[in-house]
């Protein structure tokens, strides 16, 4: 987490978007920010981008007060894809608490999903996070499209590790909340685990959970 | 690179108003507020600490949030003479101004803070590997030049080994002959030795009964047989050959009994089938060495001999003996008109010292510090091996002992050995 503090009562969680160039990551926090309820959501923070490119990163910041006064702050983050900024990838990656990993579902994409998976787990290390302990959703996004792999390939792959699966098609909506509610999900469990957030500061994990993930109209 | 020293930047940390807002911009913006037509604007934190202010209070007042991350940061309050649309159209106009001024600064101090990090990080990066890469050319540079030093000594290492192997394989050889030669010589000169001895009885037998004729039955025989019997002794020198008979069969006997002693020593030099250390009489080694020698002093050369008491060393005895055989070998060679070898053997301390001594011209002082390199040598070619006190020395250290050379100004060159007494060496 970026910041904890009790006498404040307040708390700044972070979450990372990872994944290879053009997967989709910054489209993920376009379509959250354009289906959360802007009432308890900041605005979406593009920092510079060269030719549509994340060359920093993206933040949406979002925040929810329990009825004890303890208020949880989370900032989304993206990352760069491309490989050459891989010094920025590990600087957003530091004191992470989540991360949603956002693969490519074309063919033909496999290679570098696994490439930038492998770099996930190089830097989570040299950040000292653990991959095994750090929440962590995969999300296998573009399923709009024609030319990718099945459903069931991804299953046959990914289904052995573990990690939670979520379909989706960030340029059309779907998908997106699902795998951004997973992983508030895990993060909420995870910090709950540590700071004990329910039994000493009142945060519920469902409130928290439909608050930060509650959609507009 | 220490996980703290990154995290001193977190990308994402919360900012506060006062961070986020220069006060000299955030006065110019009130100004524009002021000039539009307000009485005065102000800008209060979270906290309601006033921030920056221009202008005066008025009744009519309009109050706008700020807010950061989508979150109140603080506000921002409109003073006017009057209420209505034109104190809210510039309450909405400074508020829109303020908020789009800190929005830049979050987006500015964002991209600086990574930007910050990343330089931190690939800093770090750098200097670790500049340190591994500093250290392992710091690694090549010591291995090449010690590489060449290494290399003379694996060098040295290897000419000793083979000298060695040379001179145990020469032993084992020389020690195999003198077994097998003691063997056939002992048994033959055995019974010659034994046949002279009974020899000498038998003749003494036969002079006396000879003497008892010459001198009992020659005057009872006829005159004329007894002068021929005069004339025969004297022809035949058989008073000649009772004076010699002694004489010769002592002088045989003396020889076969050197012989035999010959070849006890050359058994006993070379140690067959003796290895390790064994409890050792190093004036005896002497002695035995000096002996299988004897055939190398030439004639005029005097060898003496002052052997002292020495307690009995736990050492290889053939190890000793070739030294021994090295250095005396060495003296021997000397060319000096009258060639004298002093040997003494004596207790200093807890080591048992042998110095050998000769009167010849010396070691120059400049080739001093070589004599015990393998290969060494001044004689002429094909005349030296300059292998003889390189392996005395190896054959001393090797029994835990110690070998020196001192020319004294007299003249000469003393080799002292020394051993130490309750050395368990072999």
């Amino acid at each position: 987490m970026i910041e904890f503090d009790e006498q404040a009562k307040k708390l700044v969680v972070k979450l990372v978007y990872y994944g290879p160039a053009l997967s989709g990551k910054t489209t993920n926090l376009l379509c959250l920010h354009d289906q959360l309820c802007n009432e308890g959501r900041g605005d979406l923070m593009v920092l510079d981008t060269v030719d549509d490119r994340t060359i920093f990163f993206d933040l949406l910041p979002l925040f929810y007060v329990a009825p004890s006064g303890f208020r949880i702050k989370l900032k989304v983050f993206t990352v760069p894809g491309q490989v050459r900024h891989d010094a920025t990838r590990k600087a957003v990656l530091q004191r992470a608490d989540g991360i949603v990993f956002v693969a490519d579902s074309q063919k033909g994409k496999m290679g570098t999903n696994a490439e930038s998976f492998a770099n996930l787990e190089n830097n989570l290390s040299m950040v000292g996070l653990d991959i095994d302990k750090l929440p962590l959703v995969i999300q296998f996004n573009k399923r709009d499209l024609p030319d990718i792999i099945s459903e069931d390939e991804v299953n046959a792959t990914w289904g052995p590790t573990g990690l939670p699966l979520v379909m989706a098609s960030s340029l059309q909506g779907a998908g997106v909340l699902e795998a951004y509610r997973r992983i508030v999900a895990l993060a909420f469990d995870a910090l709950d685990a540590r700071l004990e957030l329910t039994a000493r500061y009142g945060v519920e994990r469902a409130d928290f959970v439909s608050s930060v993930s509650r959609i507009s109209g | 690179m220490s996980i703290d020293r990154k995290l001193e930047f977190i990308i994402g940390e919360d900012k506060n108003l006062t961070q986020l807002l220069e006060v000299s911009e955030a006065l110019m913006v009130l100004d524009g507020a002021v000039r539009a037509g307000a009485c005065g604007a102000e800008i209060s934190d979270s906290n309601r600490v006033l921030l920056a202010a221009c202008g005066g209070e008025s009744p009519f007042s309009a109050m706008r949030a700020i807010l950061v991350e989508g979150e109140p940061a603080g506000s921002v309050v409109v003073y006017a003479a009057d209420s209505g649309a034109r104190l809210e159209g510039i309450a909405d106009m400074l508020h829109a101004a303020l908020q789009t001024l800190i929005n830049g600064a979050m987006k500015r101090m964002l991209t600086s803070e990574a930007h910050t990090t990343i330089v931190n990080q690939s800093y770090d990066e750098l200097l670790e590997t500049n340190e591994k890469l500093s250290g392992s050319e710091r690694q090549y540079r010591e291995l090449a030049a010690s590489l060449e030093t290494k290399v003379q000594e694996r060098t040295e290492e290897l000419k000793r080994a083979y000298a060695i192997m040379l001179q145990k394989e020469k032993l084992a050889a020389v020690g195999g002959l003198a077994a097998g030669m003691a063997h056939e010589i002992n048994n033959p000169i055995g019974f010659v030795i034994s046949n002279l001895n009974t020899l000498t009885k038998y003749a003494t037998k036969l002079k006396e009964m000879l003497e008892f004729y010459h001198t009992n039955c020659e005057p009872a025989i006829p005159e004329d047989l007894a002068r021929q019997a005069e004339t025969r002794w004297r022809e035949l020198k058989i008073g000649y050959i009772f004076t010699d008979l002694d004489g010769l069969v002592n002088q045989s006997l003396d020889g076969a009994r050197r012989v035999q002693k010959l070849v006890a020593d050359m058994k006993g030099f070379s140690h067959v089938g003796e290895t390790g250390a064994v409890p050792t009489d190093i004036n005896l080694e002497l002695e035995q060495t000096l002996s299988v020698l004897c055939h190398e002093v030439r004639a005029g050369t005097v060898i003496e001999c002052n052997l002292g008491s020495v307690p009995t060393v736990r050492l290889n005895p053939a190890l000793l003996s070739q030294a021994f055989l090295q250095i005396i070998r060495n003296a021997l060679q000397l060319k000096a008109p009258a060639l004298k070898i002093v040997v003494t053997t004596g207790q200093q301390g807890d080591d048992a010292r042998i110095q050998i001594a000769d009167n010849g011209p010396g070691i120059p002082p400049d080739i001093r510090d070589h004599i015990f390199e393998p290969f060494f040598t001044t004689k002429d070619v094909g005349q030296g091996t300059g292998m003889g006190l390189s392996l005395a020395e190896q054959a001393v250290q090797a029994c835990g002992g110690k070998i020196s050379i001192t020319c004294p100004p007299e003249g000469g060159t003393v080799f002292t050995v020394t051993v130490p007494i309750g050395s368990e060496h072999s």
